[in-house]
């Protein structure tokens, strides 16, 4: 199964399950990162951690920890 | 004593509305615009590494402008130990009002050396690496990483109208406190220096019979192994709590001048017979990393909002730069005059305990 973290930049996914839990998995969700919604990996920061997604038609940032959790296809 | 105490006092600090108000306006293009949520995607990497998160490095960055609008810049942490981290490190970094300090130190005693400056600016960085990574391994600090989760905004063009809002809000805040806390400590420095036990009872003395000169040779025991226990430098150094800026005044009253130029030079002769090059590094660093003036003191306190964590930001910051000046001085003068002491010892023994906690393993 492919996670977020492994997306390459410019590539469009869907999210399959987000893992994790407690707050981490409510703070993802909130930003509407949800099952089957499409995301796309727009770049990795310049010293490689955090990326770019957009999701929703917004831009969003997230660590490669947290973009661990996303099951994404 | 409203002349000389309150306006000359009060005024000083008012003097730097028209600059902070010009930094804000360039700080809030900058948020409006979009700018400031990118800057902390780039830097998240780097500063996770010390325990703080990409968004300190916003307060730190207005921090170089002025430590208030700094630390209250730091609300947008959602982390609490992240946040709490960053508003204790934040005043490491010199601001404006530190620079007559490096100036006046570096012109008298460096002979205006280049690297004195720059130092100075390293040693804030180091400070707050150093911190964090120290920090981070403790227990009120461990805890898990919170998600970084941000939304960046489109980048766009701000209008006008937010950008004035923005910046009449965070000057206004800082305007009232100049009225209140500031005022109040002007008030009690001014009496302090000018009243005092003369000849004929409690009145109005010279400054070297003041109330604050006896403080000064009272509290100037304590900074006598940092190298600098005369009480004119320990006035000057409680002096620099209301801002920093006062150091330079302060030395030059103390000294018998009744006005110097912003970097001090009229009285650079009588710095350098009572400084070796040292003892004033280690004034210099000291007046740099430990607590700042009231007003950023005022930022903190409200922004930690718990006297518990208001008196450990200011308890440790004094701590760090009394143990960063001692290992200076001491060491500076194993190495320079090769006398070796229990202070020595002492410091090697700090500067070891220092090296332990940042290797430690978490």
């Amino acid at each position: 199964m492919q996670v977020l973290k492994e997306t390459r930049p410019g590539s469009t996914v869907r999210v399959v399950k987000i893992g994790g839990a407690g707050p981490i998995k409510r703070r993802i969700m909130e930003m509407g990162i949800t099952k089957g919604v499409k995301i796309h990996v727009q770049k990795v920061a310049p010293f490689g951690d955090p990326m770019e997604i957009t999701v929703r038609g917004y831009e969003l940032t997230l660590r490669k920890s947290d973009a661990q959790l996303i099951e994404v296809e | 004593m409203i002349i000389d105490g309150i306006v000359s006092g009060v005024g000083a600090v008012l003097g730097f509305v028209p600059q902070m108000l010009m930094l804000f306006i360039f700080l809030a293009f900058l948020e409006a615009c979009g700018y400031m949520a990118r800057i902390a995607f780039i830097m998240d990497r780097i500063f996770r590494r010390f325990g703080l998160s990409g968004k300190s490095f916003i307060p730190i960055l207005i921090g170089t402008g002025c430590g208030v609008p700094g630390i209250m810049a730091s609300r947008t942490i959602e982390n609490d130990s992240n946040r709490k981290m960053t508003i204790i490190t934040t005043t490491f970094i010199p601001c404006a009002a530190k620079l007559p300090v490096i100036a006046l130190i570096a012109g008298a005693v460096f002979g205006g050396a280049a690297w004195v400056a720059t130092s100075a600016y390293f040693a804030g960085i180091a400070a707050i690496v150093c911190s964090g990574i120290i920090l981070k391994k403790t227990k009120p600090f461990a805890g898990g990483a919170a998600p970084f989760l941000m939304e960046l905004p489109a980048y766009h063009w701000p209008t006008a109208q937010s950008v004035i809002r923005s910046m009449w809000e965070r000057g206004w805040s800082f305007i009232k406190k100049a009225g209140t806390v500031i005022l109040a400590a002007t008030i009690f420095v001014w009496f302090a220096s000018n009243f005092g036990f003369g000849d004929d009872g409690f009145g109005m003395v010279d400054m070297d019979k003041s109330i604050l000169a006896k403080i000064g040779g009272f509290i100037s025991a304590l900074f006598i192994p940092l190298g600098w226990g005369n009480w004119q430098a320990s006035v000057a150094a409680l002096t620099g709590l209301i801002a920093k800026e006062n150091v330079v005044g302060t030395l030059g009253i103390l000294y018998g001048f009744a006005e110097v130029a912003e970097d001090g030079n009229e009285i650079w002769s009588r710095l350098a017979a009572e400084f070796t090059a040292l003892s004033a590094y280690s004034f210099l660093l000291f007046n740099l990393l430990c607590a700042p003036c009231f007003a950023a003191i005022g930022a903190i306190k409200r922004e930690m909002n718990s006297p518990k964590w208001f008196w450990f930001a200011i308890g440790y910051q004094c701590a760090f730069a009394y143990i960063v000046s001692f290992c200076v001085y001491q060491l500076g003068t194993l190495f320079t005059a090769g006398s070796f002491g229990v202070q020595t010892a002492f410091a090697f023994a700090l500067s070891a305990g220092f090296i332990f906690m940042l290797a430690r393993k978490h």
